[in-house]
């Protein structure tokens, strides 16, 4: 280790948790938010007599999934807040009931709402940090190119920055497998809701995803995420949209132009992946354009996973 | 911003350098080292040019004939199985028989994502594996050959190399290709080849990097633009960028096919319009190899320390 290096902070807090905080955005619309914060010993927690930074992860996959069960209290017992949140529509979040897989105009806005509203509590310094890889790491993106001014740092772990190109249509081909992750997105999605025979159409067609995947040509309203439209119209957008068109020029499908035009935020960021990654080029390429152009440090790590 | 000098940027893994045995668990030892470095890409790799022969053969020379090529036929109904590869995998959920949930068993909303994803199954597997057909891969079938041995494949690999190799950064592959159809895909992959050994009598067919073209995009991304049957064009494939040291011994391959099934949907060959496709066709697609038509194979390969 260098000497110029600080020593890694070492853990001195418990960990509270603060569940289903409904954080509202611009237009109302609340979304649903766990804040885990650090508690002393003698369950002081920590307020605006002593602030902490926070680590924020903005989720489609669930936020009290158990991935964030080693994490949070590493973060939260070294000083940090940490902050997993439901997207629009997704969970335990408020929506219009909208959810276009990793395709959601919202996405920036919602992201810019949440960092400011973080800084804003009492408990807060002001600094944000996001993290999160795949789907977790699109949404830092989009966050990020909305400048938000209290946002510090990023780690964004395997994330395209172009879905065309890094997720949906490598080559000008289908990526089949986003047939096999819209199912999983429609898993406890606003658009089933309750309704347990949506839900057993979903849960049957994930049972015989490899038959499934062999009967293309399918057509909408075939596949079972027929009772999510939503998302069988995304994964029909990626399927039938073979030309990069207006719809994946759109930001939320495509951030690399504003990436190379200078839109991103000054902040410390590390991007990683791993070599059998197929979004391996889109981290290098994050990072090959955005080091250039900031004062703050980018980092770039990649790995053999 | 320009990193300052004792603390790097940059952090690879470095694969390779591995001894090539078989691990208690039934994994290749291919070993590899984590390694700083100043900038993405490596300023220090020289580009080195490797060219596809009609005999199977990868070398730094281009042909001595000014027409050379080899013709597979790409039949859709029996696409090349994926075998690993950069992908972020595809999923079931877990049969009742494997110990899945029960075929009724739904739960609540807010509860479907937990079960799901505690009972999840890979249909297709990412990463480095042997490239040869089996069971486990969808669309595989008996007798289970080495990838390298379907007709529908060619395979480009070079003699034993006589030192370590390294190659780190995007790997650009030219091709000259013609085909019977109007449109069709092209599939290159990347691939370590692992000598035989005690633990790997026919060697390890390592898979690195691999990627596609459709061809109808091959000018652009934007507008599709069918080709003439019969008439070459010269198409350009980067693959995602990767890093690993081609050993002593060790050959570099380059598969050339026309699919890479469920990882992509296949291309029916005939031109109409994607995901409407209402039958499909067998094309015959070449592979040009002459030194009017030269196919290749362009490396980034990191010059030893000690040069």
């Amino acid at each position: 280790m260098h000497s110029s290096q600080k020593s890694p902070s070492q853990p001195r807090y418990g960990v509270h948790a603060v569940r289903d905080i409904m954080i509202p955005m611009r237009d109302g619309i609340k979304l649903a938010t766990d804040i885990f914060l650090p508690v002393h010993g003698d369950g002081r927690i920590v307020d605006a007599d002593e602030q902490v930074p926070a680590l924020l992860v903005r989720t489609s996959y669930d936020k009290t999934a158990p991935e964030w069960d080693d994490v949070i209290p590493y973060y939260v017992r070294r000083g940090y807040a940490f902050v997993v949140q439901d997207l629009r529509s997704r969970f335990r979040s408020e929506g219009d009931g909208h959810y276009y897989h990793t395709v959601n105009p919202w996405e920036g806005d919602d992201g810019y709402d949440t960092v400011e509203w973080l800084a804003e509590q009492d408990w807060c310094t002001g600094k944000i940090g996001t993290l999160g890889s795949s789907h977790r790491a699109i949404t830092q993106t989009q966050l990020a190119l909305r400048k938000p001014p209290h946002l510090a740092a990023m780690w964004v772990e395997a994330g395209p920055t172009n879905i065309y190109r890094h997720e949906a249509r490598e080559g000008g081909a289908m990526s089949l497998q986003m047939f096999g992750a819209a199912h999983l997105h429609a898993l406890d999605s606003h658009e089933v809701g309750d309704d347990p025979e949506k839900a057993k159409i979903i849960f049957d067609a994930m049972r015989d995803m490899g038959d499934w995947i062999q009967r293309f040509p399918l057509k909408p309203g075939e596949t079972a995420l027929r009772v999510a439209p939503d998302l069988e119209q995304t994964v029909f957008d990626y399927y039938y949209r073979g030309e990069y068109d207006e719809w994946w020029d759109q930001e939320a499908a495509n951030q690399e132009p504003m990436i190379e035009a200078g839109e991103h935020a000054d902040v410390a960021v590390t991007v990683s992946c791993g070599w059998y990654d197929n979004f391996v080029g889109a981290t290098a390429n994050y990072f090959k354009t955005l080091n250039p152009q900031t004062e703050s440090p980018t980092r770039l790590v990649l790995g053999a996973w | 911003m320009p990193a300052p000098e004792n603390d790097p940027p940059v952090r690879i893994y470095v694969m390779g350098t591995g001894d090539g045995t078989k691990s208690e668990e039934g994994h290749l030892n291919h070993g590899g080292y984590w390694r700083d470095e100043n900038e993405w890409p490596l300023e220090r790799a020289q580009f080195q040019t490797l060219y596809l022969h009609d005999d199977g053969s990868l070398d730094s020379f281009e042909s001595m004939e000014d027409e050379s090529s080899i013709t597979y036929t790409y039949d859709p109904e029996k696409p090349v199985p994926t075998v690993g590869g950069q992908l972020v995998g595809m999923f079931k959920i877990t049969a009742p028989e494997d110990g899945g949930p029960d075929l009724d068993e739904v739960p609540d909303y807010l509860d479907q994502w937990t079960l799901a994803r505690n009972n999840l199954t890979e249909v297709i597997a990412a990463g480095g594996f042997h490239q040869k057909e089996g069971p486990e891969w969808i669309g595989a079938e008996e007798p289970y050959q080495l990838l390298k041995d379907r007709s529908d494949v060619l395979a480009f690999e070079t003699d034993p190399l006589q030192d370590d190799t390294e190659v780190t950064g995007e790997v650009m592959i030219k091709l000259w290709v013609s085909s019977t159809a109007v449109d069709t895909d092209f599939t290159v992959k990347l691939i370590d080849v692992y000598p035989f050994s005690d633990d790997y009598p026919e060697g390890y067919h390592l898979n690195l990097t691999d990627t596609i073209l459709r061809a109808r995009y091959r000018n652009s991304w934007s507008k599709e633009e069918m080709m003439t049957p019969g008439e070459p064009v010269e198409v350009t494939i980067t693959l995602w960028p990767t890093s690993n040291v081609f050993k002593k011994g060790h050959r570099i391959r380059l598969d050339v096919s026309s699919s890479n099934f469920p990882r992509f949907d296949v291309n029916p060959n005939t031109g109409e319009p994607v995901g409407r496709h209402t039958h499909m066709v067998k094309a015959d697609n070449t592979i040009h190899t002459g030194a009017d038509h030269p196919s290749r194979m362009i490396l980034p390969v990191i010059p030893a320390e000690d040069d």
